[in-house]
Order: C-alpha cells, then sequence, then structure tokens
C-alpha cells in the first residue's frame, strides 16, 4: 500500500514538475559587458612630475559594452575626491585641480557598471623639486551683506574683486564664486552657487546655468599668519583637499579659512568682523592666486 | 394506412415516453424550525439543469433518468448533495432540511487545538470565513477576507499594487506581531516577522479561521494579536476544478486555473491537486498629481504562482498530504530614473510543507513539515531633489524558514483531552544590498533555532457544559552565525566597518502559559474567560542589519530578547435564535520589553556632512492595551444576512525609560476605533454583497508625528451564477472613489474594478 503511494506520488510529480520547470524558470535578464576607461585629451595621462601650484586638467572617457556604467570615482591617494552615481553608456569626464605641497599625488580614476564589472585608470604625479611659489591677489576689507541686509551685497567675484547683488550677479554669474548669507541652524556662513541649500534663500539661483563650487576649510592659521602670506605657498598648503566642504559653517572673529574655487584657485579668507544676523553683515580679507 | 400506422407509432412513441417519466418532488425546510426555503437553487447533475424552489419550498423535477444527483444551494444554509435513486419507482417525494450555515460554519475548527475540535469549546474568540463566503466577496487579496471580521485592520494602501500588507488584531500592531498559518503551518519569516499576503491565491481557499488572543502557549513565536490559519482546498471527486479570467481598473487581468480530484485507482485513496495563477497590471501613480514629476512612474504589478499538491486519504484514519508551491511577482514602486523597469520589489517564493494526520482510536497524532525559501529582490532608483546625486543599488535577501511540527492529541475517561507537541523552527537570512552607483557591498547574516515543547490539559465537567482549559510551552531560541559586513566600501558605508562585523551566539527562552474557562450555554452559544500569554521573537533584520534610516544609523542589535503580552479576555458567542447571534469580547493586555528605537547617545558621520544619531532596537517599553469587540449577525427573510462589526481599541505605550518620548504615544498602525458592515442578498441566481469598512485616524509611526486620517470605504460586489455552471462576477472596491492617501501622502488606488468569469467543472 505505501509502496503503492509513492509510485503514484512519484509519477505525479515528474509530470507537474516538467510543468513547473517551464513556469517557474523565469529568470532575470542579465547581460554582461565589458567596461573601460583611458585618458582623452587630458594634460596628464601617466606619471609626470609638476610644480606646485600648476593646473592638472584631467580628461578621461568611459563605456561598457550591454551594461551601463553606474558609478564613476576618484581618489587622490587613499582619499575620496568623487563618489558619483551616474546610468550610461559611455562618459566622458573633467576634473581640474592644481598641483599640491605633496611629494606625490596618486590619482586614480574608477568607473563601474551595472554589473559590477570595473576598470580604473592610475596616474602618479610627483612634486618637483624646482617648485616655485607664486604671487596672489589681495582683497582686503571686503564687506558683504547677508541676505537681508539693507546695504550691502553678499555676492563675491574673485577674478576681479567686485562685490554684486543678487540682480548684478545674475547677469554675471560666470564670476560669482563666494556669496555671504546667514542660516538659521549654521548662522555665518560663507557659501558658493553650487551649494544645494543656497538656493533656499536666493531661489534663482536654481535656474543658473553655471554655478561655481568653492570649498572651504577652517586652518589653525592666526590673523598674523594671513597678513604675512606674500605669496600662494600657505594657501596651497592650508586647502585640505578631502575634509573640504561646500559651507564654511559658524563663521567667527579671526578665523582664517582656506577655500579653493571651481576653476582650481586656492584661497585665503581671513575674518575680520562678523554681524550674526539675517540683516548682519561680515568683513574679510581675501588672498587668492593669481 | 402508410399514414395512420405513422401516427399510431408516434402516438404510442408519445405515450410511452410520458409514461416512462420519472418525477421526483422535493420540499426544501430550514433543519431548525422546519420552514419552507424559496429559491433554493437546485442542480441536476444529469440533466445538466437548474430548478429553483417555489414559495413553499417545493420543486417537481421530471426525468428519463433513474439515477439523478442533485445539488441544493442556498445563501445562508449549507450546500447539500443527494443522489436519487427511482430503482423502480416512477414518482419519489423528499423533504430535504438545509442547515443554516452560521452553525456549521463555526462547529469545527483547528486552529484553537492544532488538532481538528469543536470551537465552542475553545476559551477564544474564533471567526470562520468559509469559501462561499469568500466567493460572494469583493476580494482581491486574501488579507481582503480579513475586512469581513471585527477588530481585524488591514493597512493594504495601494490594493493589489501594494507590495505587501500588514494586519493588527486586538489592538497589537504588525504582522510580526500575529501569526499566521497556511494549512496549520507557520509562513511568518523569521527575518522580517511578516508574511507576503500577495502570494496566496483567495480562489484556492477553502476556508479561513481566526483566533483572537494571544495563542503562544500552543503555536510560539508571532501568535501575540492572534492568529488566521487559512486553509486550501481539497475536493474529492474524481476531477473538480475552475477557470476563472479576469479583468479590470489599470488594465488588469489575469487568470486562474484550479484543477484537483482523486486519482483513477480502485479505491480512490490518492488525491492530486494542482493550481496556476497570473495577473498583471499597469497600475497608477501613487504620487498626487500636484507633487507628480517626469520621475514619478505607475506601481505597475506582474505575477504568478503554481503549486501542485498529492494526498492519501486514510478516510477515518487520517490522511497524508504533500504540497509544493512557487509565486514570483514584480511590483513596481512608483520611481523610474532610468532603468527600464525603475524600483522594484520581487518575492520569488518556494513553499514546501507536508501534513500527516493519524487517528487512532482517541489518540490524534499530526505531524507536519514545512519549507519556506523566500528569495527578496528589490531595485532601488533614487535621485535627491537637491543635489541631483543618483543612487541605483539592488538587494537580494534569501530567507528560508523550515522546521517540523508534531502533535499528539489524546482523549481519555471520557472527560479529559490532553494535547502534547513538539516544535522546531529554523529561520536564517542570507542578505546583500548590492550598490551600483558606489561600489559597496552590504552583506548580513544570521539565522535563529527554535526548540520548543507543549502542553494542554482540557477538563470537561457536568456534561461538557464546563470546560477548564490550561496549557504551558517552553520555547529555546538560539541566535546565531550573525554578521554584518560591508565590501569595497566608499563614504557611504565605510563608517560601519567601526561597528562589530561579527556577533556573538545568544539565546533565550520564551515561557508562555495559558489558562482558561468556558461555559457552554447551548451547541451554540458560550461564555468564556481566559488568560493567556504570547510573544513575539526579534526579527533577523534588527539583530543582525546596521543601515540608514530616516533617524540615523540603526545599529544591529544581537542581545534583542522577545517581546511578551499577558492578555486578558472575556467574552460571549450567543446566539438568541436563528435570526441573530452576538460575539462580544472584552480584552486587556499588558505587554513588556516591546521593541523600539533607542538612541545610544553616540553619532556618526553617514557619507554626508552632518553627525547622525545612533540608534538600535532594544526592549524598553511597556504597554497596555485594552478594548472591545461586538460582532452581530442578522439573518432575516432567509435572503438577508447582515454584518455589523465594532471594535474599540486603546493601545498606548505606558512607560519607556529609555526614551521617555514615547510615554504615552499610541501604537502605531491600531485605529482607535473600527466599523464594518456587511450586506448580503441572495435571489435565485444571483447574490449581492454592500459592506463598508471604517477606519479612524491612525499613526504610523512611533512617535506619532505622522498620522493618516479617517478613512472609509464601500466595497460591492455582485455574483451572478448562469447555467453550465458559469459564474460572473463583478467586485468593486471603494465604490464611491474615495481616495485616501497614507503617511507618505502616497495616494490609494480609488474605485477598483474586477470583472471575472468562472467556469466550474466536476465529476462523480
Amino acid at each position: 500500500m505505501l509502496f503503492d503511494m509513492f509510485k503514484y506520488a512519484f509519477r505525479f510529480f515528474l509530470l507537474v514538475f516538467a510543468m513547473f520547470s517551464m513556469l517557474s524558470c523565469q529568470k532575470e535578464e542579465t547581460t554582461h559587458g565589458k567596461v573601460d576607461i583611458l585618458f582623452q585629451n587630458s594634460n596628464i595621462s601617466k606619471d609626470t612630475s609638476l610644480q606646485i601650484g600648476e593646473i592638472i586638467n584631467f580628461r578621461i572617457i568611459a563605456s561598457s559594452e550591454n551594461s551601463n556604467i553606474t558609478f564613476l570615482g576618484v581618489r587622490l591617494n587613499h582619499a575620496t575626491i568623487l563618489d558619483s552615481g551616474l546610468n550610461s553608456s559611455n562618459l566622458i569626464y573633467k576634473y581640474s585641480a592644481i598641483k599640491s605641497n605633496l611629494s606625490n599625488e596618486r590619482w586614480t580614476f574608477i568607473v563601474m557598471n551595472k554589473n559590477r564589472e570595473k576598470d580604473s585608470i592610475v596616474v602618479n604625479i610627483a612634486k618637483k623639486e624646482s617648485s616655485n611659489f607664486h604671487t596672489i591677489n589681495i582683497y582686503d576689507n571686503i564687506t558683504l551683506g547677508a541676505q537681508s541686509n539693507c546695504c550691502y551685497n553678499g555676492f563675491f567675484a574673485t577674478s576681479d574683486g567686485s562685490i554684486l547683488n543678487y540682480e548684478q550677479s545674475s547677469q554675471n554669474i560666470s564670476k560669482i564664486d563666494i556669496i555671504y548669507c546667514y542660516y538659521q541652524d549654521v548662522q555665518s556662513t560663507l557659501s558658493s552657487p553650487n551649494e544645494s541649500d543656497i538656493s533656499s534663500i536666493y531661489s534663482g539661483i536654481a535656474t543658473w546655468t553655471v554655478k561655481n563650487e568653492t570649498r572651504y576649510n577652517l586652518t589653525s592659521l592666526s590673523p598674523a599668519d594671513f597678513d604675512n602670506a606674500n605669496n600662494d605657498s600657505l594657501l596651497i598648503t592650508n586647502y585640505d583637499v578631502i575634509n573640504a566642504k561646500r559651507k564654511a559653517k559658524s563663521i567667527q572673529n579671526n578665523q582664517v579659512w582656506a577655500f579653493k574655487i571651481q576653476k582650481g584657485k586656492f584661497g585665503l579668507v581671513k575674518i575680520n568682523n562678523v554681524e550674526t544676523d539675517v540683516v548682519g553683515k561680515i568683513n574679510v580679507s581675501i588672498k587668492i592666486q593669481q | 394506412m402508410y399514414k395512420r400506422l405513422i401516427n399510431l407509432i408516434f402516438f404510442l412513441f408519445i405515450i410511452h415516453f410520458v409514461f416512462s417519466q420519472n418525477k421526483v418532488a422535493i420540499t426544501v425546510v430550514n433543519s431548525e424550525n422546519k420552514n419552507q426555503i424559496s429559491n433554493v437553487k437546485i442542480e441536476v447533475q444529469e440533466l445538466n439543469s437548474i430548478f429553483y424552489t417555489n414559495e413553499k419550498g417545493f420543486v417537481e423535477i421530471n426525468s428519463s433518468n433513474s439515477i439523478l444527483t442533485i445539488k441544493l444551494f442556498c445563501l445562508g444554509y449549507t450546500n447539500q448533495k443527494k443522489i436519487i435513486n427511482f430503482e423502480n419507482e416512477n414518482f419519489k417525494s423528499y423533504e430535504i432540511q438545509l442547515i443554516p450555515d452560521y452553525k456549521e460554519l463555526n462547529e469545527f475548527v483547528i486552529t484553537a487545538n492544532r488538532v481538528r475540535n469543536k470551537s465552542i469549546e475553545a476559551p477564544s474568540s474564533i471567526f470562520v470565513v468559509d469559501s462561499k463566503k469568500i466567493e460572494e466577496l469583493p476580494v482581491n487579496n486574501t488579507d481582503d477576507i480579513l475586512k469581513l471580521l471585527p477588530g481585524i485592520n488591514i493597512d493594504r494602501d495601494f490594493g493589489i499594487f501594494s507590495k505587501n500588507s500588514s494586519i493588527s488584531m486586538r489592538g497589537i500592531n504588525g504582522s510580526a506581531r500575529n501569526l499566521i498559518l497556511l494549512n496549520g503551518l507557520p509562513i511568518n519569516k523569521t527575518d522580517g516577522g511578516g508574511i507576503n499576503w500577495n502570494r496566496i491565491n483567495p480562489d484556492d481557499i477553502d476556508r479561513v479561521e481566526v483566533l483572537k488572543g494571544p495563542a503562544s502557549a500552543l503555536y510560539g513565536g508571532n501568535a501575540m494579536g492572534g492568529i488566521v490559519n487559512i486553509i486550501t482546498k481539497t475536493n474529492k471527486s474524481l476531477i473538480n476544478g475552475r477557470v476563472k479570467v479576469f479583468g479590470g481598473t489599470y488594465n488588469t487581468y489575469g487568470g486562474n486555473l484550479l484543477i484537483s480530484g482523486y486519482l483513477p485507482t480502485k479505491n480512490k485513496i490518492y488525491y492530486y491537486g494542482i493550481g496556476a495563477f497570473y495577473r498583471s497590471g499597469d497600475g497608477y501613480f501613487i504620487e498626487p498629481e500636484l507633487t507628480r514629476d517626469s520621475l514619478d512612474a505607475k506601481t505597475y504589478l506582474k505575477e504568478y504562482s503554481t503549486s501542485i499538491k498529492f494526498g492519501r486519504d486514510f478516510k477515518n484514519k487520517g490522511f497524508t498530504e504533500i504540497e509544493y508551491n512557487f509565486y514570483d511577482d514584480k511590483r513596481g514602486d512608483g520611481f523610474k530614473v532610468f532603468e527600464k523597469d525603475g524600483g522594484y520589489n520581487r518575492f520569488a517564493t518556494h513553499f514546501f510543507r507536508s501534513n500527516t494526520l493519524i487517528n487512532f482510536r482517541s489518540i490524534s497524532i499530526n505531524a507536519n513539515l514545512f519549507y519556506q525559501n523566500e528569495n527578496f529582490i528589490r531595485q532601488v532608483e533614487t535621485i535627491k531633489n537637491k543635489t541631483q546625486k543618483y543612487t541605483l543599488y539592488n538587494s537580494d535577501f534569501k530567507r528560508v524558514d523550515y522546521g517540523a511540527w508534531l502533535t499528539a492529541s489524546l482523549n481519555f475517561m471520557n472527560t479529559n483531552k490532553l494535547t502534547l507537541g513538539v516544535d522546531f523552527k529554523n529561520g536564517s537570512i542570507d542578505g546583500e544590498d548590492n550598490y551600483k552607483t558606489t561600489t559597496d557591498i552590504l552583506r548580513n547574516k544570521g539565522e535563529m533555532n527554535f526548540y520548543a515543547v507543549f502542553a494542554q490539559f482540557e477538563k470537561y465537567f457536568k456534561d461538557s457544559s464546563f470546560i477548564f482549559n490550561a496549557g504551558l510551552r517552553v520555547d529555546k531560541v538560539l541566535f546565531s552565525n550573525g554578521s554584518f559586513s560591508v565590501n569595497e566600501p566608499t563614504n557611504f558605508s565605510a563608517f560601519m566597518n567601526n561597528y562589530p562585523r561579527e556577533y556573538n551566539d545568544t539565546s533565550w527562552f520564551a515561557i508562555t502559559p495559558k489558562l482558561g474557562f468556558v461555559y457552554i450555554i447551548n451547541n451554540k452559544s458560550k461564555i468564556y474567560i481566559s488568560y493567556a500569554r504570547g510573544f513575539r521573537p526579534p526579527i533577523l533584520d534588527d539583530m543582525c542589519k546596521n543601515g540608514n534610516i530616516t533617524k540615523g544609523f540603526k545599529m544591529a542589535n544581537p542581545n534583542l530578547k522577545p517581546e511578551v503580552l499577558d492578555a486578558f479576555d472575556l467574552g460571549t458567542q450567543y446566539k438568541v435564535n436563528q435570526y441573530l447571534k452576538f460575539d462580544v469580547a472584552f480584552f486587556y493586555s499588558m505587554g513588556s520589553d516591546f521593541q523600539y528605537f533607542y538612541n545610544t547617545g553616540d553619532s556618526t558621520y553617514t557619507g554626508g556632512n552632518s553627525l547622525k544619531p545612533i540608534l538600535q532596537r532594544t526592549n524598553i517599553a511597556k504597554v497596555e492595551i485594552y478594548g472591545t469587540e461586538i460582532s452581530t449577525t442578522i439573518n432575516f427573510l432567509e435572503r438577508f444576512q447582515l454584518l455589523l462589526n465594532y471594535t474599540h481599541n486603546y493601545s498606548i505605550i505606558k512607560s519607556s525609560p529609555k526614551n521617555p518620548n514615547l510615554e504615552g504615544k499610541f501604537l502605531m498602525e491600531v485605529p482607535e476605533n473600527l466599523l464594518n458592515a456587511y450586506f448580503t442578498y441572495s435571489f435565485k441566481s444571483f447574490s449581492t454583497v454592500l459592506s463598508y469598512n471604517y477606519r479612524d485616524k491612525q499613526f504610523s509611526d512611533d512617535e506619532n508625528t505622522q498620522q493618516t486620517g479617517v478613512h472609509s470605504t464601500f466595497d460591492f460586489s455582485f455574483n451572478y451564477y448562469f447555467p453550465k455552471k458559469i459564474m460572473a462576477s463583478v467586485g468593486i472596491q471603494d465604490l464611491f472613489d474615495n481616495r485616501f492617501t497614507d503617511a507618505k501622502g502616497m495616494l490609494s488606488p480609488g474605485r477598483f474594478f474586477m470583472f471575472s468569469i468562472t467556469k466550474k467543472f466536476n465529476s462523480k
């Protein structure tokens, strides 16, 4: 009796299992493709050495067969410069930098496609022993007003030292590198058009076709150190490529912040006086590479 | 002459035909009050015809067949089948008594004792919905059936397009706090605690038994708010089946095929069942029109399931049955950036079970095995408004649960019943979040083993009108092989490597007692009082998975212990007469060690510029729950049935010393008031149902900051029974298109039509 049962069960399952196998074998569509990355029209494409302050223009192209590229990463030594998500079969990416004071910079560009196939290129840039420091522009006693200040404008162009209001800036969007504003949480802040929260204060910036980004980090320099800087040595060496942020937050008197503008130039800003209020203002001195 | 001869032959033929006809006169009456029942549908298999009784419950059927197989159908009564053998007689007269189904429905249940037992004897509130009722209701998913019952709140905000649904009972929220059984076997997953309601085909359900209140003394973990036992169909004719095709709103369409029967062996002891189901739909935009943009997509769905069952019937001595079921789906999450399918959720589930029941003299032994393997695959695509940062990742979680349950029930000395059992269950997770827009791969693993023994004793006093019920269960639970790892980390996840990657094995006991008294007023009415403890084991997702959540960074806690609920229940099922029946229950529960997020006081950078608090799910809170459930069933004029259910819940967090912000807050997803009403009308060849569901406002987070408002819907269904066993149905959910938004502001589907045609077939 038991044998009969198993016999029938076996036959029955064999028959229907074949049917299930056909029905249930719907697999996710997966494609596999090779991903490639290389330098193209890049002024640096192989190991080299540069003087401090020399401009580096990377230009990479990447492509992937069948499966789209979903990740682009840029590393400087072990630090993350960029992690970016995308979804495209090919990619052209440009990145500008200025040779820092580091004795060796190991730049790594990584791409990965959706199937996690990866490719990377690496270039080493050493510091030339004969490195010279360069001259700088100085803008002293610049006063910028917060967004509700009645009398002072809050937009600054490092290229010519001009101070503009919002309307004037909207006509000169490629010039604007620094914006002073007041946030409820982080209070007195130096920012730039590409900072994500800035459109909550100046909503029109969201529509700007060119949005320069400036990154800042607080240094341990004293006002006297700032005053004594006669070339770009301190400007370059005090900029922290890894930890620089798009906001200089909670600014206080006598601080010195290092910054780098979109064009890759390094600078320092000294806080002479700050009135922390939405109608307040800030007085600063700025030194920037020529 | 020839002409006359032909006329004569024709005349004789007619005479012969008329006089050789068999005739049966049937009067159909109510078995309880002997009232005649009109409009009873009578199918005569041999004639392939349908007859209806007149206002005196009478019908006359003529046939030349010597045997007639008739089936009687009437709303509010159990179906009956009768074979009429004319032998040498031309005329037969019968009085057929139909049994009101409100009596039959609740008579025997499996859930109360883990073996078949009279529901009236259980010190609990028990409800049953059978396949006939399910067929009448506007049901698109299995959990829709539960709307019929008092005190069950169902969160299925996007209708059939919801990736899942959760239910709450007895003031307890979350599917993990309710045990869901499929043919008596647990399908709650150890990883997340809940179940995938979408994978159970409502057309394949024979009955749903719902037991309210904790039942961990018999069933162990998850049985805190109650138990839902879904029992699938087993038809035992030679061949029996149904084909159904359907179509509806949002270009939804699909089909369903069920075939079952006996293998054609001599003694008809082997039976089988095969099922297949397919459904697809274009879906709709869950994002309201005002805030919709080009990245919002429709929540499409595509799902199918197949099942196969084989069994051996030992007649009165029991049965053994094995079943394999496979389900696969894909449901869009309503957001699409670059990927063809956008974001989606997919659950591919293999389920195997084996049930064996052996009856030997006064002993019943139930031996069950189960294996559930769910592969949850998810694709998530997001793009941040402010920064335009694009993220794409895939999740792949393998959740396996398997186990063996053995129950033995012994009746002795006529007044005693002893139920003993041992259970084993293993649940594991092997999950991976595979990021495509960074290199990160986050992996978590872990497993829990449950070992349990239990005993339940029932003593019958005074001609079984008074029953004492006591039970005790001990669960030993081991958590092991817990780990969390981050591979190829970027800034997004590198910080997670600062936290433990391997977790120590932990273990705990759960001791769950139960005590109850039942006074049986008559065979349809009872009063009961009970105390029972329920527990919910921690879920693997909280024990071995770190991750970023809205509130901060969630750190795994392998030392989590179970939540415990002590519940007192006082209730009655009281049938006043054949027209009126009440079910009333009052419940009071105290919960301890309830799990909520606890701010550890530490914080971390989670890839962004700001520090985020580190949170850990911890056993920190005591809760208090009380409420009332009232259910009234009114049957009148034989054709109408009105079901009215009202539930009041008051569920709050009583104390939470480690997170005082939670104190006094309401339990999420538990509305204070629930009301539903079902009106059923059946006449000759159609039946119709109009239902109303009211849900009070409810909170959707523990801190009670997000709330969904009061919501009420009308649902409607109409079924028309054509000859040759063809049924056409129209079901409309949310009849008046009263669309609502969930706590995140996402829209419900609104009025949802489903039209179906079903053809049933069977042979002897």
